[in-house]
């Protein structure tokens, strides 16, 4: 389901701020992205940019993980990485929203795309 | 002609534009806009056989249709879907879109859907509580899924229900494009796609509005404004109208050698009764935003939008910017009040135009060295309607989200 959630403003308590943070590169509107997990501790005072450029630079990637990188790539070739279709100038934790496994675990979310934006009009050819 | 009329879209890489004008393509629809939206684009796209069941159909959009398409066959039975005996009037039909609003027919075409293995595409707007939006869903036999449920409409029978223009013109891309996807055997939506806001108090007042681009997209986003009532428009396009247009840009059908600005002003003033006038110009630094409350950006190029976004931003006017492909689009907002970024800030597109090289560029347009981008009409409607959707919840007060739109992707919004 794709609805168009309003803007969230997470308001985090003491004990949430020691929650493991999942940070999600995606090309496009892929469903599936690059995951990386960030232990408390690791990630609050890196900005949401730095983490998604660690993300994107994981080493040792499985093969399915290597196609959504080389996607990813291929959006930021004249594209740039959005959340929540905002930029993602400041803390992870300013974008993230909580949820929680289906075990009950919390974890703090955030969801990242690479976008390349439309143009229209006409594609100039290299010379 | 058929040729150059459907040019920009045959050169879309595995397109099967004889899979649309063979096909025959079943709609039930009720008595408002959204069946009607849904033949216009699909005669523009090259959909040839049409049979529609519905009680009414708008006039001016259909005459539309069929004057965009010379081959195009409408066959209209006015009607409602209320019994299996009406299944027969859908005899070899390719696929059937549902956009009714009572339940007895949803339900019947699942179940005609699922007994005959005939794809079923759903669309529909809604009103509940204080909430309205729309939900589009392909049904094809062994998605028996739990969505189904979301759009079953909840009146079994033919009743009044809430119809707004400017959704059913985005509900009327989706399922075209769907329609577009069954037709070309090409991967359709497995998700229920869904879209919802607050519902709008009654009254949007009469903004002076400044529409740049007289394209497909400012074509949509000149309907959703007469439809949404809004009267003062100014659209603004230095181009004149060629049979490439033909195949999106919905009411140039008797325009070709003619202003876009001017024939679309006038085409809405005559069809939709606003008040609107043209400007025949390119929009430039030198260009006056200083009496207009908003500015469309229907452009299609970067240079102009970075200039659009500096304009409004240092004239503190709103900005609605839209960016379409053939399969993709974007809406970006800028709303002075909130101090944010601009569309060409947000969409780095400082960093596009940087790195291409003037020079170069000179170079290839005297050598002709460009080809036009493939286009369509569907994601032009799509990324039109949400920006005059985003324009009424400004004026509503409230808060509408940027909005990407893929239709390759599962979650296509």
């Amino acid at each position: 389901m794709t609805d168009i959630e309003p803007k969230k403003t997470l308001e985090i308590d003491e004990a949430e701020k020691l929650l493991p943070l999942v940070l999600e590169v995606m090309p496009g509107h892929a469903a599936e992205g690059l995951i990386a997990i960030y232990e408390p501790g690791s990630y609050e005072g890196k900005t949401l940019r730095k983490l998604c450029d660690q993300t994107l630079n994981k080493k040792n990637l499985t093969i399915e993980e290597q196609l959504i990188a080389e996607d990813v790539a291929r959006q930021l070739e004249g594209g740039k990485l959005l959340c929540r279709g905002q930029e993602i100038e400041g803390t992870a934790l300013e974008f993230a929203v909580s949820e929680q496994t289906e075990a009950g675990e919390k974890y703090f979310y955030v969801p990242v795309r690479a976008i390349k934006p439309q143009e229209g009009g006409y594609r100039w050819l290299a010379p | 002609m058929r040729q150059s009329r459907l040019d920009r879209q045959l050169r879309i890489e595995g397109w099967n534009q004889q899979a649309l004008e063979n096909a025959k393509v079943g709609v039930v629809g009720d008595d408002d806009l959204l069946a009607s939206l849904y033949i216009m684009s699909a005669s523009a796209l090259g959909i040839n056989n049409v049979l529609v069941l519905s009680p009414t159909l708008n006039a001016i959009l259909v005459e539309t249709a069929k004057k965009l398409n010379p081959r195009f066959t409408l066959t209209h039975l006015e009607g409602f879907y209320t019994h299996p005996v009406i299944d027969e009037l859908f005899k070899g039909c390719n696929l059937i879109v549902d956009l009714s609003h009572y339940g007895l027919a949803n339900k019947l075409l699942l179940e005609k859907g699922y007994s005959e293995n005939i794809p079923i595409i759903r669309g529909l707007c809604y009103e509940q509580n204080n909430e309205q939006g729309f939900k589009t869903f392909t049904y094809i036999r062994g998605r028996e899924w739990q969505e189904l449920e979301q759009i079953i409409s909840p009146h079994n029978f033919p009743n009044g229900h809430f119809d707004d223009g400017v959704m059913d013109t985005i509900i009327a891309g989706i399922v075209l494009e769907e329609t577009k996807n069954l037709l070309m055997d090409q991967d359709v939506s497995d998700d229920l796609t869904s879209y919802k806001r607050k519902k709008l108090k009654t009254s949007n007042g009469q903004p002076k509005i400044l529409v740049v681009g007289s394209g497909a997209l400012g074509i949509f986003v000149g309907l959703g404004l007469a439809y949404s009532q809004f009267r003062q428009i100014t659209f603004m396009d230095p181009d004149v109208v060629e049979v490439t247009n033909l195949n999106r840009q919905v009411f140039f059908y008797d325009a070709v050698g003619e202003s876009k600005a001017k024939t679309l002003s006038k085409k809405l003033n005559e069809l939709f009764g606003t008040d609107s006038n043209a400007q025949v110009a390119y929009f430039d630094r030198n260009s006056d935003i200083s009496s207009y409350d908003v500015v469309f950006d229907c452009v299609d190029n970067f240079e102009t939008r970075i200039v659009l976004s500096e304009i409004c931003k240092d004239h503190s006017k709103i900005l609605l910017s839209g960016g379409t492909s053939a399969d993709a689009g974007q809406v970006v907002i800028y709303n002075p009040m909130e101090k944010g970024v601009t569309p060409a800030e947000l969409l780095g597109m400082y960093d596009i135009v940087e790195k291409r090289d003037p020079e170069i560029y000179q170079r290839e347009r005297a050598a002709c060295l460009y080809q036009p981008d493939p286009s369509v009409i569907m994601t032009n409607q799509i990324a039109a309607g949400f920006m005059v959707d985003a324009y009424r919840m400004l004026l509503d007060g409230q808060q509408p989200d940027n909005i990407f739109y893929d239709s390759n992707k599962n979650t296509r919004i």
